[in-house]
């Protein structure tokens, strides 16, 4: 899984069953710090749900489209296990690594 | 509340549509105009509209990124499908890429041909502005086209037509030989030419100035390699070469080498001003020289226009020559890219080869593909239970099409990787074959890379499309129930290719005897004269001819030389033509007659017997008034008793006014035979004693210890014409040579033949196979019941052979109208009989049944119970 597709996958799971392009995208600009295009944001979440990680949902229909559904992303449970498998190889790397070593030296 | 709607940016919107999927298309799009209206909202409609189009553009790399991957990973999986079934059935899969390679190996070649035959002469920058001269001379019914013209016709045109600018004159020399420093090299292919040469074709100078190289006589320019040959690395310019060790010329220029795409190629040129200085009236008068005269027009201008004013001028100053003796003078023009395809060669002209084999290597294309179509289908369909179940799996229509496309492209990828390297290890052989040098092609490199792909893809496409698209046809429900009607339905259009492939191996088999007969007949056809084990020597400066009389005798002391002869032109080669005064015919009614200037030994040397009257008298001045005719002579002047009748003639005088001719007396009478070679009608033949128009002698050796004879000539050669290098030629070479071209053409019928009939015989042994296949069943069955083995191989093979004789009944009548036509080419031609037919016939029906034999004979020994148990 690569960096973006992880990210993603990180910010369907913060938005708790709310995901669809307009919001993740808001979510990963405001974390990351910049401005997300929409390619870059669906070319990770076809990846994913090729995957099999990310699975689609229709929601109901929704005043605001016209009566059209939107079309939700949800992590799968393989995609939670995934995103844990990452997680423990970081921790694991990361540990022992001081935190002060990243301050200025002197 | 209800928003009023705001409208994204259409253009950028509908670009958009293309990279969603259908699934996802509306909610993606969705969110576009989401954010785009919050965004109207927050910051307006333009901040919005330019936000909306920069997310477009810079989405549409990752769009793109991502299609691509996902289409390659797509392709490696139609890729492993692929090799996984090749795999399975190694042999249709090794039938169909060697048939497929093949057919693309002659489209290949076949486009490497064109390629150089149509690029012939291109090169020249005045292309579209060069025409060469044709003289028509009509005689009552005779009609002779020249590719020559009168010495002054070129300045008389360009003085009298303002769109002629300039004309060039080629004069040919016979063989010389030239020396420099020692060194003597007998040279074939030197031309005199005015010097307007170098401003009409482009002919690139190294050194030398091309205003003034042949401005003066003795002066010639030779080409890059025979200024090596003979200079090395000095500098050729101011140095002297000697001619026939008579002449001196002094090198003016070098130019590099003349590409090989040339109508006519030369090693050296020297100047026309040489001619002019040794004989001024032959150049200047009317009447005395011919040359080939091209011209050089002043801008595009039509060629009927050319033509129109071009032969008013020759009414008024020479036609009248002509009138006066009973015939017409015409003068055309060729372009100059039309000369080297449409110029008649023995009466062919090339383009009727490049159409012929072009379209003889589309068929085997053709052929190819169609074996390919015919044995994929019949592949897919034993595959019918995979498919069935695919199509139950959810793969659509189109995904099966495209499968099967892959499949196609893959397998044509495959045999063009193939082809190219059989082109490449055979070009060596191919340009021997057709006697132009393949290797030297330049192909721009765009055409290298893109041909074989779009060919690849167009054969892939094409072969493949008709399996695809019947078989993703199928309804699998049918397919599982083993139902499949394919076998059935599909057997009238198997039929239909199998025909097809047939007819045109038929055709070529059929050609193939024709040429095969044709020349056959021509080489062995009773030439009138003995042509085995005759030397021919030249001389070729006039100087030497004082010798020969020395020579002559002391050789003849020597057993095994039985003959020796002397004379102007040898068989085999053309002969010159002259118009003479025989007895009989009036005063404007002169007749065309083939010269030959030689001595009394001369039929004694080729077996030519005399059938009336005397030989010549040994002695030449006895000879002056006498001449000797062939049997076509007499009878053409409608002489019953030709022995002292009277020809008139002009030689020595320089009228046309045939009062004035002088006549000389006929002694003798030839049998006929092929002094121009059998493409042409024997024409009458004179025969004079004339020792100075002597070029050539002839020496008939007996056949044995030839190589001891020949070094006792070479030495006594060099004893007696110490200057001049010994060289011979046998006669019957010099007579074989005539066919060379239709040798070549023979040879590449026959190799086409065999390859239309490989690739067929490929498609039916395949097909056969496949046949055997799927009625094991029922060949068990019979066995059972009592068939013996012979029945079911007949029964087997009748299925393949009615197609076959459906082909043979469909093409042999345009392919017998067809040689009948090639034939008439041809002034002696062999007859199309019963037998060439039969035999075709015959010969198609056995490969067939070779073809399909094995498969019969292997299905109807498998154990009977096997094929029945198999259900």
């Amino acid at each position: 899984m690569s960096r973006s597709e992880e990210i993603v996958l990180l910010a369907i799971m913060k938005l708790e069953g709310n995901a669809y392009g307009v919001t993740i995208r808001e979510e990963l600009s405001g974390f990351t710090g910049h401005e997300w295009t929409f390619g870059a944001i669906y070319v990770p979440l076809d990846k994913l749900t090729q995957k099999g990680y990310v699975k689609k949902t229709l929601s109901d229909p929704v005043p605001e489209k016209g009566g059209r559904s939107k079309c939700l992303y949800e992590v799968t449970r393989d995609g939670k296990s995934a995103l844990k498998t990452i997680r423990d190889v970081q921790d694991r790397a990361w540990d022992g690594i001081q935190k002060a070593a990243f301050d200025s030296e002197t | 509340m209800k928003k009023t709607p705001l409208y994204p940016p259409g253009f950028s919107r509908w670009i958009l549509k293309h990279f969603f999927r259908k699934e996802d298309l509306l909610y993606r799009l969705d969110d576009f105009d989401e954010v785009y209206d919050e965004l109207c909202q927050k910051k307006g409609i333009s901040y919005a509209k330019r936000w909306y189009r920069l997310q477009v553009i810079k989405s549409i790399p990752q769009f793109l990124n991502f299609s691509l991957f996902r289409s390659f990973a797509m392709l490696k999986n139609y890729f492993l499908i692929v090799l996984r079934n090749s795999k399975k059935q190694k042999g249709y899969t090794f039938i169909n890429i060697s048939g497929l390679a093949i057919g693309m190996t002659c489209f290949i070649l076949l486009s490497i041909y064109l390629k150089s035959e149509l690029s012939y002469d291109a090169y020249h920058n005045n292309r579209d502005k060069i025409y060469r001269l044709v003289s028509k001379i009509t005689f009552g019914d005779d009609v002779q086209t020249l590719y020559e013209s009168m010495s002054p016709t070129g300045d008389l045109l360009s003085d009298n037509i303002p769109e002629i600018l300039k004309f060039v004159r080629f004069g040919q020399v016979s063989r010389t030989q030239v020396s420099y420093n020692g060194s003597h090299f007998l040279e074939e292919k030197i031309f005199y030419s005015d010097n307007s040469v170098f401003d009409i074709f482009t002919f690139e100078f190294i050194s030398g100035n091309p205003k003034t190289a042949l401005s003066k006589p003795y002066t010639i320019v030779i080409t890059e390699n025979t200024a090596k040959k003979y200079f090395g690395n000095k500098t050729p310019i101011g140095e002297r070469l000697i001619f026939n060790n008579d002449k001196e010329y002094t090198v003016t220029g070098i130019i590099k080498n003349v590409p090989q795409n040339s109508h006519f190629v030369f090693d050296m040129l020297g100047s026309f001003e040489t001619l002019r200085s040794e004989d001024k009236e032959s150049v200047e008068q009317w009447g005395r020289s011919w040359f080939p005269t091209y011209i050089l027009s002043n801008r595009n201008i039509n060629l009927k226009i050319l033509e129109s004013k071009i032969q008013p001028v020759i009414d008024k100053n020479f036609a009248e020559t002509y009138k006066s003796m009973g015939g017409t003078f015409e003068c055309f023009l060729q372009p100059l890219d039309r000369i080297y395809l449409y110029t008649p060669n023995n009466g062919v002209s090339r383009i009727v080869y490049i159409y012929i084999f072009s379209i003889i290597a589309l068929f085997i294309l053709l052929i190819a593909c169609i074996n390919f179509m015919n044995l994929s289908t019949a592949r897919y369909s034993s595959r019918a239970r995979e498919i069935g179940i695919r199509k139950v799996a959810g793969a659509t229509r189109a995904k099966l099409i495209k499968q099967f496309l892959a499949d196609s492209i893959l397998f044509s990828l495959v045999s063009m990787i193939l082809a190219i390297i059989i082109v490449k290890i055979s070009s060596n052989q191919i340009s021997l074959l057709i006697g132009y040098d393949l290797r030297t092609e330049y192909f721009n490199k765009f055409i290298l890379i893109f041909g074989p792909i779009v060919l690849t893809l167009f054969v892939g496409i094409c072969a493949g499309s008709y399996p695809a698209f019947f078989l993703s046809n199928f309804q699998p429900v049918k397919v599982f129930k083993g139902n499949i009607a394919a076998g059935a339905s599909n057997h009238k259009l198997r039929n239909f290719l199998v025909i097809t492939q047939f007819t045109i191996s038929i055709a070529l088999i059929f050609s193939t005897i024709i040429i095969f007969k044709q020349l056959k007949f021509l080489k062995h056809k009773e030439l009138g004269f003995n042509k085995e084990h005759v030397m021919v020597l030249n001389v070729t400066d006039k100087n030497s001819w004082k010798s020969y009389p020395a020579f002559k005798n002391e050789i003849l002391n020597n057993i095994n030389i039985r003959s020796v002869s002397a004379s102007s032109t040898v068989p085999g080669q053309t002969p010159s033509n002259n118009v003479y005064l025989p007895e009989g015919f009036p005063n404007n009614n002169t007749q065309q007659m083939s010269i030959l200037y030689t001595d009394k030994d001369f039929f004694k040397t080729l077996d030519i017997n005399l059938t009336d009257g005397r030989n010549f008298s040994e002695n030449t001045e006895a000879n002056v008034k006498s001449i000797i005719v062939n049997e076509t002579a007499v009878k053409n002047f409608g002489w019953k008793n030709p022995l002292g009748k009277f020809i008139k003639d002009d030689k020595g005088l320089r009228t046309s006014n045939t009062n004035e001719w002088k006549s000389k007396n006929v002694i003798g009478v030839i049998n006929d035979f092929f002094l121009a070679g059998l493409f042409n009608t024997i024409n009458p033949l004179y025969i004079y004693n004339d020792p100075g128009e002597f070029e050539i002698i002839l020496i008939r050796i007996s056949p044995e210890n030839i190589s001891r004879t020949i070094d006792y000539l070479e030495s006594k050669w060099n004893e007696i014409f110490p200057q001049k290098t010994f060289e011979y030629l046998f006669l019957d070479n010099i007579f074989n040579k005539q066919f060379i071209n239709e040798d070549r053409i023979q040879k590449i019928f026959f190799y086409f033949t065999g390859l239309a009939i490989f690739i067929a015989c490929l498609g039916l042994f395949g097909l056969a196979s496949y046949t055997a296949e799927k009625k094991s069943k029922e060949i068990g069955i019979r066995k059972v019941m009592g068939a013996s083995i012979k029945n079911i191989v007949f029964m087997l093979s009748w299925k393949f052979i009615k197609p076959v004789m459906v082909s043979a009944l469909i093409v042999l009548p345009p392919a017998v109208y067809l040689a009948a036509r090639w034939l008439t080419n041809f002034a002696y031609k062999t007859q199309i009989d019963v037998n060439s037919i039969l035999f075709t016939f015959v010969l198609t029906i056995l490969i067939t049944f070779l073809a399909v034999g094995y498969q019969a004979v292997r299905a109807s020994l498998t154990n009977p119970i096997k094929c029945i148990k198999s259900e």
